[in-house]
């Protein structure tokens, strides 16, 4: 049974032949990059340099020392968030935060940070922003806001919340897992930004970026060695060096350089999107979580009367690749009402076609009708 | 052929700057500096492992001038001979 593939959101499966290529010319290529002088640590050291100034391009960075390569977006919040929130301060988050920033802020509750989620109707961003403005008393150390929500797809408007955040001087995180690759995102401005390189970017499991702004600087998430300022016991104070101990993932890079560049010149968010909220929106007994004023990337629905990880279960059972349950982000599901059966989402990229879009469509036809 | 290298405290910055020589038409490259050699003018960051670009002696100046006009922190330069081997400029 051939596979439809609509877990983009989760991770992009089918990646542009060039990531391919770019890894595996890497993986025969690469030493240890700044770990010596000879052609395999330089090579090595090239393809990283070669990705943050993709990074650094597609982001609109003037400086590609900021593009600190981590393991994934979680590596990238909790290296964020752990070196930003403050010990008895307190911290805002949005109503649809993803465990990735809920739980390393609940592991700091030990050291008295106290965490404040704003919850916010689905698809209002000026209540968002609102919730935002009302709550950024002195008492607030740090601020983070998700750019479009995992779940239902609702874009925030980090950038509004970021000028208010500037005007205070309180530090602010955005998880940009949903938007690096279908969102303008300026690396300039004022948040620090995570995202994963194996979604939208392109690029393969196992990498991720943390921008880092103009004057921007936090603590070591962790220590080791950097390949250069060896007899300093402490880490280095230079970007990228002071965030990335450890030897690099350079075929990872390689293959993220390739990402960024196919993500740079094909930018748009797929317009099967709408398409398929349409379509499943005519359906009686489907609910579609979607409003075109606000959206991008996935689109959640549910089913009437039937558990989100049991409609999953029947379309993976046609060979349609979608993900139910609570996608790792229960305070999201608990903001829009949606924290009992979960939702079913399915989110398209590059690779998909309407065909796709009208056998996700037909399946859940039959699903909801009891077929 | 004589060489002079340019010290610099991260691999990172190393790359910057042999593309940024590059894009002007100057022949550079990347090579580790002995560890005994400064890359800052801090004593404590004496560093050990540093990195450095090679270029060409005589465009040493052009090279640090691009360097300082790009933002690049480093003024520490040493000579090369036909060895590999480095040396305090005369």
């Amino acid at each position: 049974m051939p596979l439809t593939y609509l877990d983009n959101a989760a991770t992009t499966l089918h990646k542009p032949p060039e990531v391919l290529s770019a890894m595996r010319n890497a993986l025969e290529t690469c030493g240890g990059a700044g770990r010596g002088g000879h052609y395999a640590a330089q090579r090595a050291a090239e393809i990283l340099y070669d990705c943050r100034e993709a990074a650094a391009s597609c982001f609109n960075m003037s400086g590609s020392e900021r593009v600190i390569l981590t393991c994934n977006a979680t590596h990238a919040l909790n290296m964020a968030i752990k070196g930003l929130a403050k010990s008895g301060k307190t911290v805002l988050i949005s109503g649809y935060e993803h465990n990735a920033v809920v739980r390393p802020l609940r592991s700091l509750e030990n050291i008295s940070v106290k965490v404040i989620p704003l919850p916010t109707p689905l698809f209002d961003t000026e209540a968002v922003f609102k919730g935002f403005e009302e709550a950024l008393s002195p008492d607030v150390c740090l601020v983070v806001c998700i750019h479009v929500s995992n779940v239902f797809g609702c874009i925030l408007p980090v950038e509004r919340i970021a000028e208010l955040c500037r005007a205070k001087g309180i530090p602010m995180i955005v998880d940009a897992s949903q938007s690096a690759g279908l969102l303008p995102i300026n690396g300039d401005l004022y948040p620090y930004w995570c995202m994963p390189g194996h979604k939208s970017l392109y690029g393969p499991q196992g990498t991720g970026l943390l921008l880092i702004p103009p004057g921007g600087n936090i603590a070591p998430f962790m220590e080791g060695g950097t390949g250069g300022d060896s007899r300093n016991s402490q880490m280095p104070e230079l970007l990228p060096d002071r965030l990335e101990a450890g030897t690099h993932n350079a075929p990872g890079a390689a293959g993220l350089t390739a990402g960024l560049r196919f993500a740079m010149r094909n930018t748009q968010p797929s317009p099967l999107t709408h398409q398929t909220a349409l379509e499943l929106s005519e359906i009686h007994g489907v609910r579609v979580y979607y409003n075109q004023c606000c959206h991008t990337g996935p689109v959640s629905f549910t089913v009437e009367g039937m558990d989100s990880e049991r409609v999953a279960s029947l379309l993976s059972d046609r060979g349609i690749a979608v993900r139910g349950g609570l996608h790792c982000a229960p305070l999201a599901h608990t903001t829009a009402g949606t924290e009992t059966a979960g939702t079913v989402r399915a989110a398209f990229a590059h690779a998909n076609t309407s065909r796709d879009a009208a056998i996700l469509a037909r399946a859940v036809r039959e699903i909801a009708a009891g077929k | 052929m004589s060489n002079a290298l340019i010290a610099c405290r991260s691999v990172t910055y190393a790359q910057r700057a042999v593309r940024l020589l590059e894009r002007h038409g100057l022949r550079a490259s990347m090579r580790r500096l002995p560890a005994e050699l400064p890359a800052s003018s801090d004593p404590q960051q004496h560093v050990g492992c540093g990195h450095a670009i090679r270029v060409r002696r005589e465009e040493l100046k052009q090279a640090m001038k691009l360097m300082s006009e790009a933002g690049f922190p480093s003024k520490f330069f040493f000579c090369e001979d036909e060895n590999g081997g480095v040396f305090q400029c005369p």
